[in-house]
């Protein structure tokens, strides 16, 4: 990690394009334009109950969706669940750059987002593309919604009822293996799609999992256990509307959430937000998330892998955490919210580091266009991009990849000009203490 | 905005922008380390010593598997799996080191993917011995395939464990079968990393020693010489904290009845315990060469002795413990070697601790992100 301390001069160009905002008729010394802390953590705040309430508005959609379609399981039922299921994803990726920072969202984030899975603890799999299970988890092919009796952590579980209480509270996690995921976006996503089972080949990989309407409908059955199934995909779908009722309300007035960054030091809440940003850039996004899935060439090491949606799951993410720098949010109606930034807290001490990272994040953002622009207007979806032997593909992906690490980089000059160097962040699983056990 | 106007805004500018950039480019008082002669201490001790080993050990590793598979027989498994353990001890004893040409072209993954949470690389390994296509092994095929059938991971599965794989896994009628040529291609593959490595590490017109050694030159990583002391600080902590969360954490889970011997590093091999306190060693052997003798002064004294101490008393209680006692991650059943793991993961944890960011103030480094931030 380089010292941040002795940085290099401003380029001659960022120079002048800072002279010119300075010497703009609006523009005040930069000084005397740097937002008060307590309005910038504040603000991030309120961008927070925005967030949610657009998550949870969409995930409402989705419930509504999944319950036309278990009521009349018809093709385009399934169809129109999927579309919601792929519009749900758009605010809640974005709001992925508030987990690190916040133990109150990382605590909960397993409930709604864990990942990846061993989807053959739910329901049917292709042996051929899971293979024969995982050793580190004897429930890998536990298949509940064929099975009714089971064996968790040596004891017999009744599953006779998929209902919420037993997918949150026996499930989920069952044996203490994180891989146990039976609740969440990626749960119901296998649940809508089914396994992805083209391989990552230039033909052969295209498409999503392909699970027909029929496996939801008693009346003419296919893959078994239909109503065992559709009740799993109802229970699912509520738990999450439950479970995004609950953080949007930690984030609004009084919410322990918001109480927990307002409330803080300014240093502390400062690096609450940054850790948010640099832990979701690297060590998560570009390292779980895309670092792996490209060295293991594998279609199922990307982050949507049932419904090839990865690319826009990843674009959100940078979104995101752009958002919360620029102190920005577009919701889901279209209204713009705007307020006291970080950024511009950062210009008033350093212009160039704060200059340095809204580079990066733009930067980053293309990047992330990119792997859009593949997958939806070139038709080569990301598992596609990851294959081995596709060295153009593996390119795009390396490329974003690099820029959420220097994009890290600039969040560590951000952190350093801000003075935030060492401080400790209490109570946190992230920066030098991410907690693995029972997040 | 007029031209006339610019030098008037570059002085505004200069009285604007200049005091915190000054501000921020002061020394802080007291002593400054000697960086140069720490990093000297890092890279002519610690680092190109151990990759030299590593190379060693890589290259015997393939020629043992090469002989083994010329006339499969015992003697050459038992051999073959001797000098894989002997792989894997080198690797061991540097796998804390994450920056410089262990960097290139994935060669840390490449050598190594663990942990593997939904057991991807078993899958592959699998999916490749049943194809049985000759074409995969070649070596440009095989280094540019995915990291998880390449190198030490992938031959820990092909070679273990000794209850379920025996000599005639390996052979085939006229000789050596699929997975003995599997075997013996990622042994060449792994004799090449390790060469690589070493190579890149010490020779040619810019070896990266030097990009080290000498800063200033070359990439700029290392531009400013206490850029090397924060990145071996980093390893250390990094390199502790991937032995307290990972290799002991997660095997033996937060209580008795949630111990999972399958999330033991080389519960195949047998190996994890040993790994551990290879590890331990090496991290001990970093703090002891690049950081301890250097420092002195300049910290506390107590930090000193805390580190040492801990260092220390974590390498005894791994030594303490039976070999295999990683593999089987005791459960309720047996309290007392559960006990015995639980002290040593906790010591593994104040080491984590005590390497953190208290003593990154102390030296006036910042800590930053690592990849194992993020869940």
């Amino acid at each position: 990690m380089p010292n941040l301390r002795n940085q290099p001069v401003p380029t001659l160009a960022l120079t002048l394009a800072l002279a010119l905002s300075l010497a703009g008729p609006l523009s005040p010394a930069s000084a005397a334009a740097a937002p008060d802390t307590k309005a910038v953590l504040t603000h991030y705040a309120v961008l927070a109950e925005a967030q949610y309430g657009d998550a949870l508005e969409a995930a409402k959609a989705l419930r509504s969706a999944v319950d036309t379609l278990t009521t009349t399981p018809t093709q385009v039922n399934l169809a129109a669940a999927r579309d919601a299921w792929k519009a749900a994803r758009a605010p809640y990726q974005q709001t992925e750059a508030f987990r690190f920072g916040n133990p109150i969202v990382d605590d909960w984030e397993g409930k709604v987002n864990a990942w990846p899975l061993d989807e053959g603890l739910i329901d049917y799999v292709d042996a051929a593309v899971y293979g024969e299970g995982n050793e580190e988890n004897p429930q890998a092919l536990a298949n509940l919604i064929a099975n009714p009796r089971l064996q968790v952590g040596g004891k017999a579980v009744d599953a006779s009822t998929l209902d919420k209480a037993l997918l949150a509270k026996t499930l989920h996690e069952a044996d203490g293996v994180e891989t146990n995921v039976a609740t969440g976006y990626h749960a119901i996503e296998f649940l809508l799609w089914g396994q992805d089972r083209n391989g990552t080949g230039p033909q052969t990989g295209s498409g999503p999992g392909d699970r027909p309407a029929s496996d939801f409908d008693p009346a003419a059955c296919t893959g078994g256990n239909c109503d065992r199934r559709a009740a799993y995909l109802k229970a699912a779908t509520d738990l999450l509307v439950d479970d995004l009722t609950w953080m949007r309300a930690q984030w609004g007035k009084g919410g322990a959430a918001r109480k927990a960054v307002i409330g803080a030091k300014p240093k502390q809440g400062l690096t609450m937000i940054l850790t948010g940003l640099g832990s979701l850039s690297y060590g998560e996004l570009a390292g779980e998330r895309m670092k792996l899935g490209l060295m293991l060439h594998d279609p199922e090491e990307e982050h949507d892998c049932f419904s090839d949606n990865t690319h826009w799951s990843h674009y959100y993410d940078a979104l995101g955490i752009r958002n919360l720098y620029l102190g920005q949010y577009r919701r889901s109606d279209g209204a713009e919210l705007a307020g006291p930034s970080l950024s511009a807290l950062v210009a008033a001490k350093d212009p160039a580091a704060d200059a340095a990272l809204r580079e990066r994040l733009d930067y980053t953002l293309s990047r992330m266009q990119v792997l859009v622009d593949s997958a939806e207007r070139d038709g080569v979806a990301y598992d596609q991009l990851i294959g081995a032997g596709n060295p153009e593909g593996n390119a795009k992906v390396q490329s974003a990849i690099d820029a959420l690490t220097a994009q890290t980089k600039a969040i560590e000059g951000v952190i350093a000009a801000l003075g935030l160097g060492n401080v400790a962040l209490e109570g946190s699983d992230s920066l030098d203490a991410p907690d693995k056990v029972g997040r | 905005m007029p031209l006339q106007a610019l030098p008037l805004v570059l002085a505004l500018l200069a009285t604007s922008v200049a005091p915190p950039t000054q501000g921020q480019a002061a020394q802080p008082p007291g002593p400054q380390p000697d960086w140069a002669d720490l990093n000297l201490a890092l890279v002519q001790g610690h680092l190109v010593p151990r990759y030299r080993v590593l190379a060693q050990a890589t290259r015997n590793l393939a020629a043992g598997l090469d002989a083994f598979c010329a006339a499969p027989d015992e003697a050459g498994l038992n051999q073959a799996r001797g000098r894989f353990v002997a792989a894997l001890d080198a690797w061991n004893g540097i796998a804390h080191m994450r920056f410089g040409p262990i960097e290139t072209d994935q060669r840390f993954y490449r050598f190594q993917v663990w942990p593997d949470k939904r057991g991807t690389g078993a899958k592959q390994v699998r999916q490749l011995l049943a194809e049985a296509d000759p074409a995969r092994l070649e070596p440009a095929a095989l280094a540019r395939d995915s990291v998880a059938v390449q190198g030490l991971s992938a031959l820990e599965l092909l070679l273990y464990p000794h209850s379920e794989v025996t000599l005639a896994d390996f052979q085939a009628e006229g000789g050596a079968g699929f997975r003995c040529r599997f075997a013996a291609a990622i042994g060449r593959n792994l004799a090449g990393l390790g060469q690589a490595t070493l190579a890149d590490w010490t020779q040619g017109e810019a070896p990266y020693a030097k990009t080290v050694l000498e800063p200033g030159i070359g990439q700029g990583r290392f531009a400013d010489p206490s850029a090397l002391g924060t990145a071996v600080l980093m390893t250390l902590n990094t390199g502790a904290q991937v032995v307290h969360e990972l290799k002991l954490r997660e095997p033996l889970g937060p209580g008795p009845t949630a111990a999972n011997p399958r999330r033991a590093e080389a519960w195949r091999s047998r190996r994890s315990l040993a790994n551990v306190c290879t590890n331990l060693r090496a991290l001990g052997h970093l703090y002891a060469t690049a950081l301890a003798p250097r420092l002195a002064g300049l910290w506390l004294p107590e930090t000193d002795q805390g580190l040492a101490l801990t260092l220390a008393a974590a390498q005894s209680a791994c030594l303490s413990l039976p070999p295999e006692a990683l593999d089987e991650a005791p459960g309720p059943d047996r309290p007392d070697a559960r006990q015995a793991l639980e002290h040593l993961r906790d010591l593994a944890g104040a080491l984590q601790a005590r390497t953190g960011k208290r003593l990154a103030e102390e030296l006036d480094l910042t800590l930053g992100f690592n990849s194992l931030d993020g869940d």
